[in-house]
């Protein structure tokens, strides 16, 4: 049984299982080396299918070059690369550049007014309040996450493939019908109250609060954390468990020495996707937050659609940007520290 | 005891992802407008559902935009994909600086935060509308600008899903067909299409329910337009509806429908094709 993995998943998939990496190796590996005297190192940097299989040790350098042009052009290349071209420019780059030039745009021309205004302590807050929970949400799912995949991964749990797909179902349903499910529970008359007042127990204030939308963030991106750890750790050599068992290590020192640091590039594509979303989210804190709980996709959102203040929602939308950069590129720094 | 344990915690998690679903389709059926109490067994809301031609409205438009632009995404993915494959293949510098550009901006759009993505096609369309003066030829935002932002954020994981098989296709089949006096359109329809097959309908999928899902880009580049999820968020924020909750049952109920017809096909396509290692696609 196969299962679909929801968008955002499969560029981390094709890293974290090494996929493009490995076609790359592969094809690495079909060259035969020793047929290929003349082969430079740029051309095993960029291995065409196509010299695979050829023999070109009867051949001088000039001829290669010449073979390769004349095999290229088989299929059409540049027919095909200059639409793409021209539709990453439109619909990516000048997107992109409008957003950067209305947060440099103000009143009295080019400068940086509108970043200055994102230090105030107001801003400054939403700020930080985004952060926090995304960090708080991501620290959750991994400790709540890290389990469900281990036990999903270890060889003695039955009905493997079907559990699995309970675990990717929610996420191909609709993210904002998830978050509204929530707030049925929560809410002031909601579910969990009304089992709260059977018992006599005073009703709790659980909805428009910091924590409703936390539960919330944790609660649809959650999938996002056990399934990268989970395919980590049951593509993970049990024979270095065996060997680390053998020497006479404990359980726990198993685990920590040899089965978490394994399963590290899991861990890290885990917390980028846990983390990209909710650190920019509107909709879960609009729906459980009641617009008490401000995060900065709400202070874009609100800017852009209903306040018109363009200039500055465009260098809050810079700032999230770079955030959300900065921190896949931290991810990744840890993630290769750690391989090493 | 250990298995138990193990069971157990798998369990509870279960419980917390499937819960507050169950709660949404219980309440569905129920009587009254409240959330807490049980007072009977009811198709109102869903009758509402179907007699309420505005939702029947944003479900049109949602279907419409998730069709064509999955249809037009995967035209565009996948030649982008085969271009880009193509411009690896070369030693030429420019070709690999164009290669690094389009694989660079395609990552680019794929880890950008929806909410990013959705503003700067905003800023962008309103631009262009104004300073061209589109209104005048009946561009405006819309139906039309949506339909473009869906396609825009669709065509990265077209590429992303297609470009790995890419790399594992025996091109020679493909030079064979030429050299047998099949023109290149033939050729690739022959001997490509067949091996990028898997590959292309799961990104298909992705992006079919990419668009569906959407609510973000959508809430932006919509206009005055109306789809589902715009249509859902603008009335959960004005609290609990059980209307709401009567469509999501349906939706609950179609997806988990889709998912089984895209596993039968799957498990057929699998005996098939035996080296059936799709990226889209988890092996269990």
């Amino acid at each position: 049984m196969s299962v679909y993995f929801p968008p955002y998943c499969v560029e981390n998939f094709l890293n974290i299982n090494g996929y493009l990496h490995k076609a790359h190796e592969s094809r690495l590996c079909l060259l035969d080396r020793a047929k290929l005297p003349c082969l430079t190192k740029n051309i095993l940097e960029n291995p065409s299918p196509i010299l695979d299989l050829t023999d070109y040790s009867s051949r001088d350098n000039h001829n290669i070059e010449k073979i390769i042009e004349s095999e290229d052009k088989r299929l059409p290349k540049k027919l095909f690369a200059y639409p793409y071209l021209i539709w990453v420019i439109a619909f990516i780059a000048i997107p992109m550049f409008f957003i950067v030039y209305y947060s440099l745009n103000t009143p009295e021309g080019l400068g940086l007014d509108n970043y200055a205004r994102v230090f105030e302590p107001l801003f400054l807050n939403v700020f930080w309040r985004s952060i926090r929970l995304a960090v708080i949400c991501t620290v959750i799912c991994l400790v709540l996450g890290y389990p469900a995949g281990y036990i999903l991964a270890s060889k003695d749990f039955e009905q493997k493939g079907f559990i699995i797909f309970l675990f990717l179902m929610p996420m191909w349903m609709n993210f904002l019908l998830r978050t509204y499910a929530w707030m049925t529970i929560l809410e002031n008359n909601g579910v969990i109250n009304s089992i709260l007042e059977r018992f006599g127990i005073a009703p709790l204030a659980m909805i428009n609060t910091e924590e409703a939308v936390m539960l919330g963030m944790v609660y649809n991106f959650i999938p996002f954390m056990i399934l990268p750890i989970y395919t980590v750790l049951k593509n993970m050599d049990t024979k270095v468990i065996e060997a680390a068992k053998d020497l006479g290590a404990n359980p726990v020192k198993v685990f920590f020495r040899v089965i978490f640091p394994l399963s590290l590039p899991g861990v890290i594509s885990g917390a980028t996707m846990v983390f990209m979303p909710a650190v920019s989210t509107f909709v879960i804190s609009d729906l459980l937050g009641g617009g008490r709980v401000f995060l900065i996709g709400n202070v874009i959102e609100r800017e852009f659609m209903t306040a018109s203040n363009w200039e500055f929602a465009s260098a809050l939308s810079v700032i999230l940007m770079v955030t959300v950069l900065i921190s896949i590129g931290l991810f990744s720094l840890i993630g290769r520290r750690a391989g090493n | 005891m250990k298995k138990a344990l193990k069971y157990a915690y798998i369990g509870l998690m279960l419980f917390f992802l499937y819960a507050p679903i169950m709660v949404l389709v219980v309440f569905s059926f129920n009587e009254s407008r409240s959330r807490v109490r049980w007072t009977g067994f009811t198709f109102d809301w869903y009758r509402e559902l179907f007699n309420n031609p505005r939702i029947a409205d944003a479900l049109t438009t949602t279907l419409i935009v998730g069709i064509l632009s999955t249809v037009f995404a995967v035209i565009i993915g996948t030649m982008a994909a085969i271009a880009i494959h193509r411009l690896r293949s070369t030693r030429k510098k420019l070709d690999t600086v164009q290669e690094k550009t389009l694989l660079g901006f395609t990552r680019l759009s794929m880890s950008s935060p929806e909410i990013i993505l959705g503003v700067s096609l905003m800023v962008s369309f309103v631009f262009f509308i104004n300073t061209f003066r589109l209104r005048e030829i009946g561009f405006n935002m819309g139906f039309q600008t949506l339909l473009l932002s869906h396609i825009a954020f669709n065509v990265p994981y077209v590429v992303m899903s297609v470009l790995p098989r890419l790399s594992r296709i025996d091109e020679r089949i493909y030079e064979a067909a030429m050299d047998l006096g099949a023109s290149p359109f033939t050729a690739f329809r022959k001997t490509m299409l067949p091996q990028l097959k898997p590959g292309i309908i799961s990104a298909a999928m992705i992006a079919f329910t990419l668009s569906i899902d959407d609510v973000v880009v959508s809430t932006f580049t919509a206009g005055a337009t109306t789809n589902l999820s715009i249509l859902i968020f603008s009335q959960a924020r004005r609290g609990v509806n059980p209307s709401i909750n009567a469509l999501s049952t349906i939706m609950f109920i179609v997806v988990m429908f889709l998912l089984y017809v895209i596993n039968a096909i799957d498990k057929k396509t699998k005996k098939n094709v035996q080296d059936d290692n799709n990226e889209g696609v988890l092996e269990i």
